[in-house]
Order: structure tokens, then sequence, then C-alpha cells
């Protein structure tokens, strides 16, 4: 009998919500964040809501477009697929509201070797490169053959590697990604398990693990606390955040962001600005109890 | 009203004017005169081109009676005293600076002060041997407090590096402190030759106060056989000698005689173009050279501190993206200078074309018989055209894909080049990323690094200063910076302050100046 082989299924690109060639609040130096698309946290408070959700091709953003860039491509039966013409889009964003998801019609897949190109026209002018979101981890084979390529670039290997997370990729996961980056930003939103509910739809458990996890591996570059004033800076999430502070190996610096508003969508209106006052106070309580602080962004 | 009842209302203008200090005065009563020289005109395809808008005289007369920029050779005048000033050779800190002080003061321009200090920590090293650094401070902070108070133009410019010296280390921590508007300051950098630390020196100046500019000292040095300074804005020009006058073509308005198609634009207005600059340019250098008698009289020539061989004439463009842009547009094409590929490589054609003829058009009294190409950073009066090869103000992208966008427009200018790169305050808590931006750019070719922080006080308009606390004082009173009444048109005209990464072009006219 023939046996015949099967046609190798041709990797997964990457989608990206977008790519932002110059940050430098993103990481060390200069550096280029690639923004991938689809999250597995829904937080109300999220000031960039249009990475969350993933598309699936309803087509209900199409007719918004005012520059002709999206289209519905329509295959056998009921099959549809959204398309983004890049050289038309003017990411003039006014497709985002439309999107009954959360999602960005205007995100585009990327092929590892046209992400590497993308990166590498910009690499004498970088530091290196952050791997945001959304949340990046859940495109993590993509990573994976992404840092793989970088490294193998003559022009693009010398760049720093650091994954901005949410911490819920599962421990197994984990190995794979930090043996090719320098580093993990992790975002713990509330140490109480039902705060953390309230602000991102999902149970903090595994965020503490990777936490751990990372910080045992000496890979943890940065702690982040997003401070919602009057629902995750009561005295109790303060003991309790000192306390996974000191409790970690290696711990490196906590950064403290303040909840704005600029970005969020309805349902993070409700909550109110976290005031600098407040921010102020907190960056002394916590410098107190020897926790080792990165400078308040202030202006 | 005859003509010279509108002199005398002219005059009784500026002597009543309350925003004006009595020295500013007195310069726009000179000015004045000087506007009413008698008419030595040029050719008349010349003097259409000048109707049309397509040459721009930057207010300079067409009988000038000093070059537009000198740069004397300091060291020079330091070793040997000046004859003229009455003033022997420095042998300590003390004569040293004062021996500046003075031979400042007796330095020409358009501006009516020196554009150019010389390179201050070569010249002041030799003299700080035994000097504590307290002691150093002091005198440098003084000596800085003295070129502000004396000089008050911002066009007035002093260059340091690229290699590291102790004065050069104190000058920057004095013009943080001070956060002066004047003087301008570059800071010439040459990787493997300035010390990492000094560039971090260098970043952590420009955040906390928009200076220094740094330029990429061996790909300009490189195009000058005796060395050179970095003057007024940003302008690239020979030691011992300077530039006769500068002259900018509007690179907008000449897109009028095309027919729309780039080919028609390479082969025939390129040509077209340059030859009437060079008309123009002959005119004026020749009467300065010729006539006025400045080079055989002035002690500076005399005593051999600036020389004629050493001259040279800078041909100055401007509006290059709208140029580019109508092309486009006439092409049918969406895409637009410093934003899309495609625009930009259109405007690096026009460019090297205009490139190659300065290499070919030879022009009496320069160096090496040739001309120098000057992006030009434009005048208050530009309502419509952005300066020199410039992104249009407002559209500019983050500053990465800024750099990318501009560096590769750098390699053909060799009479100064710059671009303004924006940044957002948030790089104050990573300095890291701006060096990396600095040595990166001059890696891709950029010959001039100049950046502003939308919150510092002092903002940078083109390739100077102003302090926005002046600008205000200026409104209601006397201030005394010449540059700051430019700075203040450009807030109302051009609402400088209410963008972030905007910025305006200007530079010195006389004429116009006072009103």
């Amino acid at each position: 009998m023939e046996i015949r082989t099967l046609t190798p299924v041709a990797p997964r690109p990457g989608v990206v919500s977008r790519i932002l060639p110059f940050s430098c609040v993103d990481g060390p130096g200069s550096r280029l964040v690639v923004f991938f698309q689809g999250c597995n946290m829904d937080c109300p408070g999220c000031h960039n809501p249009q990475t969350i959700g993933q598309c699936n091709h309803c087509g209900d953003c199409i007719e918004h477009c005012p520059n002709d860039a999206l289209s519905l491509d329509r295959g056998s039966g009921q099959r549809k697929r959204r398309l983004c013409d890049e050289s038309q889009c003017q990411s003039c964003d006014l497709c985002l509201p439309h999107c009954p998801r959360s999602g960005n019609p205007n995100a585009v897949s990327f092929g590892v070797a046209s992400l590497v190109e993308r990166i590498a026209r910009h690499a004498p002018l970088l530091d290196g490169v952050t791997f945001s979101g959304g949340e990046a981890t859940l495109q993590r084979q993509f990573l994976v053959r992404l840092c793989d390529a970088l490294d193998r670039e003559a022009c693009t290997t010398h760049l720093g590697r650091l994954i901005d997370s949410n911490g819920l990729l599962a421990a197994g996961h984990w190995p794979a990604l930090l043996e090719r980056v320098d580093g993990v930003m992790l975002d713990i939103k509330g140490m109480d398990s039902a705060i953390h509910k309230r602000l991102t739809g999902r149970d903090n458990q595994q965020v503490l693990a990777s936490a751990r996890l990372l910080a045992q591996a000496g890979k943890l570059a940065e702690l982040r606390w997003l401070v919602v004033e009057g629902v995750n800076d009561g005295d109790d999430e303060l003991t309790a955040l000192i306390e996974l502070y000191h409790s970690l190996p290696n711990p490196p610096a906590l950064r403290l962001n303040r909840y704005q508003h600029h970005g969020v969508g309805e349902r993070g209106q409700s909550m109110a600005e976290t005031t600098s006052e407040r921010m102020e106070a907190l960056y002394r309580q916590l410098s107190e109890a020897g926790v080792t602080l990165l400078p308040l962004v202030r202006l | 009203m005859s003509q010279i009842e509108q002199l005398q209302q002219a005059v009784l203008g500026h002597i009543t004017n309350p925003n004006l200090t009595l020295p500013q005065k007195q310069l726009a009563l000179a000015q004045l005169a000087e506007s009413l020289l008698p008419r030595n005109p040029y050719g008349e395809e010349v003097e259409q081109a000048f109707e049309r808008g397509i040459l721009h005289d930057m207010f300079e007369s067409q009988s000038p009676f000093k070059p537009r920029y000198v740069l004397p050779d300091y060291a020079k005048a330091m070793a040997q005293g000046s004859e003229f000033l009455e003033l022997a050779p420095p042998q300590d800190l003390d004569e040293a600076l004062n021996f500046l002080s003075i031979l400042y003061l007796n330095v020409p321009s358009v501006t009516g002060y020196p554009v150019f200090l010389g390179h201050l920590d070569q010249l002041l090293e030799p003299f700080v041997e035994g000097v504590s650094d307290s002691a150093l401070e002091k005198a440098l902070t003084l000596f800085w407090q003295r070129l502000d108070r004396t000089l008050p133009d911002s066009f007035v410019h002093a260059n340091l590096g690229p290699q590291d010296s102790r004065v050069g280390r104190m000058i920057l921590k004095v013009d943080a402190k001070l956060a002066q508007s004047v003087p301008n300051l570059t800071f010439r950098y040459q990787e493997g030759v300035t010390p990492d630390d000094l560039l971090r020196r260098v970043t952590d100046n420009i955040i906390a106060c928009n200076k220094p500019h740094v330029a990429n000292h061996e790909a300009i040095d490189a195009e000058f056989d005796q060395g050179y300074g970095v003057v007024s804005c940003y302008n690239a020009l020979p030691l011992g000698g300077g530039s006769h006058t500068l002259l900018r073509l509007n690179l907008m308005r000449s897109f009028e005689l095309c027919d729309g198609s780039e080919q028609d634009y390479i082969d025939n207005v390129v040509p077209h173009c340059s030859e009437l600059m060079a008309s123009a340019l002959t005119h004026r250098i020749r009467f300065l050279v010729e006539e006025s008698g400045f080079f055989d009289h002035h002690f500076l020539c005399k005593e051999g501190l600036v020389s004629l061989d050493r001259f040279t004439a800078m041909f100055g463009i401007y509006g290059l993206a709208e140029l580019v842009n109508q092309l486009m547009d006439a092409q049918g094409m969406p895409g637009r200078y410093g934003l899309d590929r495609e625009a930009t490589a259109l405007g690096e054609r026009i460019v090297a074309a205009y490139r190659r003829q300065v290499d070919h058009l030879e022009m009496i009294h320069c160096e090496g018989g040739l001309m120098r190409l000057h992006s030009q950073s434009g005048i208050s009066c530009d309502k419509e055209e952005t300066a020199g090869t410039r992104i249009p103000v407002g559209s500019e992208p983050d500053p990465l894909s800024h750099i990318l966008a501009c560096a590769p427009m750098h390699q053909y200018f060799d009479g100064g080049i710059s671009d303004i790169f924006g940044l957002d305050p948030t790089i104050r808590h990573n300095p890291g990323a701006l060096e990396r931006l600095v040595s990166g750019g001059f890696g891709m070719g950029l010959k001039m690094f100049t950046a502003n922080l939308s919150d510092n006080d002092l903002v940078r308009v083109t390739g100077y200063m102003v302090k926005r606390s002046d600008i205000d004082k200026f409104r209601h009173q006397a201030e005394r910076h010449n540059s700051t009444c430019l700075g203040a048109e450009a807030v109302d005209v051009v609402k400088i302050l209410e963008r972030q990464a905007r910025v305006v072009s200007q530079e010195q006219h006389p004429v116009s100046l006072w009103k």
C-alpha cells in the first residue's frame, strides 16, 4: 500500500494588533514593541481593549472603514474571512468600536520571516524588542519560532527580548520561552482572588504561580501593579503584595502604574482614576516595607 | 506719504517700541538703514525668480558688507594675541576667558553677534592645570552668564568634543544647571574617541534642557580639509573661514516650473534653478569680496584669524516635503514624504540631483571653487513650506521611524542639515534609549542629532532655543534676547507651544524682525 505523506501544515502565523517601532516605557533602552492580538483575561480597565478579542469573521466592521481597507472574503458555504489591506489601512481605528468581540479589524497576520524583516529594519536604533499585547504567550509557538529566527539573523541577534505577560501561562509552557528571552515583565492585578476576578475576569492562582516560577528562574524582569484606587489598594491587598514580594527569590523592582481612563472602554469608566496622592502614599508605604520600586512616573 | 516720510515713521516706530531693549532699537535702526541701500539688482531672470518666490534672499541685501557667518581661528588668536584689540596671548584661565569674551564682541555676522564661539574645551583645557573643580566651575559659570548677557542671541554657538576633557564635562554641567537659551551648543561625538560615559552626560543634558545638539564628528570632519565648526543653528562651516552668504531655493515653489513629472523636474528644473541660485550667489559674493573691502580691512582678516581662502557659500534648499507631495499628487499617488517609502525615495532622488549640480557649479571666492549644500531651516514667514528636508510639522512619526526616514538625506549635505526629533518626556526614565537613538542614528548616516522634549522650559525652535518664560515676558515688556521675538512670533503664528513635536522654521531676518 502506498503511504502518502500528509502535506505539512504551514505553521500558524502570528496575529499582531500593532507594532510600535519606538518605545522607552516597555523595558530598558530603545525598544520595538509587538502587541499580539488576543488575551485570556478580560479586564474592564484594559487601556487597549481592542487587543482582547479574536476575530470570528462576522463582518460587522467592514462597512465602517473609510479607506476601503476592510473586506469580507467569501468562500464556499458559510465560510467568510475578514481581510485588512495593510496598504490601504491608515490606522485611524474608526473600525474598533464596531467589533462586537473587542477585537481589532486592522490586526495583521505575520509569518516569522516578515516580522523579523520588520524588526531588522529598525534594529540599528534598538536595544531590544518587547512582546506584549493582548497576551503574547497565547501565541507561544509563534514566539518560539520568532525568537529562534531573530537569533539566526545577524542584525537582530543582539537585540534584547522581553515578554510582557499576565501570568496565566501554565508552568510547563514557560521553559521553552524562558530560554529564548531575557525576562518577563509580569502584572499582578490583585492579591485577593475576588478582587482579581473583578479586575480581570480570571482567578489569580496561576498568575501567582508564574510569579514564583519566573523569580525562581531569575527571569522576572519586573513586577507591575496597576493601582485602582478604592478597589485593589486596601490594607489587606498591600500586606499580601509585600508578603509576596519578600517571598520571591531574586525579587525584581516593582513598578506602580496609575489607573487612568485613557483608552479604557465603557466598563472601565465606572472605576475612578487613581489620584497622584494615592500613588505617592503607596510608594512611601511600600518603600518603608522594604520593597524596591522603580521611580514613579510623575508627569 | 513720501518715501522719506515712510522711513521716518519706521524709525519712530522702532525707537518707541516698548518691546525692544535699547541695543535692539539701535540694531533695528542699523538694519533699516541697510535695507535702504541703493539698488544693485541681480540679472532679470534672477529678479523674477525672487519675485515668484522660487528664490529667497534670507533678507540679506544685494550689497553685503560683512560675511553672513564668520568662524575665527580662536586657537590661533590665543596663541598670538590680538594687535587690534591690544591683547597679549593669555597665560592663565582668567586671561583666556577675558580674551575670548572681548574677542567675541568684535566678531561680525548677519545677526550682529558671533555665530561661532570656538571649540571651547580644546581652547581652554591647556589653562586648567592646577585649577580646582570648584574654581573651574565658578569661572565657567561666570563665563556662561557673560555670554548670555553680552551676546543675547541664541544663534551664538559653542562646540565641544569629540575628546574628553575637564572643561567639556564642566561646561556640560554648567549648561544644564543654568539652562540658558544662549549659547547654542553642539557636542561633536565620535565613537571610539568620546567615552561612553561622556555620551551619557550629553544625553542626560538633552533630557534636562534640550541641549546640546550632537554632531557626527567623523562624518562631518571628512568633508572639511582643515577643521570645521558648527555655527548659528546647525551650519557646518570651515574653521578659520566661514560662509559669505546663504541663499535658499524654495522647492515647493519650484514645482510650478515642471510639467508634473519627476523626469521633467530632474532633467530641467533642477539645472535651471541651480543656475539661478549660482547667478544670485555670484552677485552677492562679488560685492562682498571685491567691493565692500571686508577682507582687506577687517582686523580678523589682517591678523590671519579668518582668511578668504577658507570661505564658502551655502546653497540652501527648503520645502522638499511639499515638492515631493505635489509630484506624488500629480502622478495620482497617495504616498507622503517622510511617511511612505516611495515618496521619501523620490525626495532622495531630487536631493541627489541637486547634489550633482552643487558638485559641478563653480562659485567665485569659495574654497575649492565650490558651494556647500545646506538644508535650510526656514523663517517665520514660511506658512506653507516645511523646513529643509524635514517631515512636515505635526505629522512626524515616532522618533525611530523619523530617523529611518531622514537619515538617508544627510549624506548629501556638506553645509549643515538637521532634523528635530520630538521626544516624549517619559524618556527621562530611560536615558539609555536616547543614547541608542544617537549612536544608532549616526550609524545610519545621521550627521546631526537634535532632540526636543516637549515639557522643558527651553524649547527648540529650529536649531536655536527660546525659553517659554521669556516669550511671555516679551509680550509684556522688552526681553533681552533677540531670538525671543522670533520665538514669540512662532508661538503666535504656528502655536509652537501647543503642539508637542512641532518645530517652527526660523532664522534671523533683519528688516522685518522688529514689529
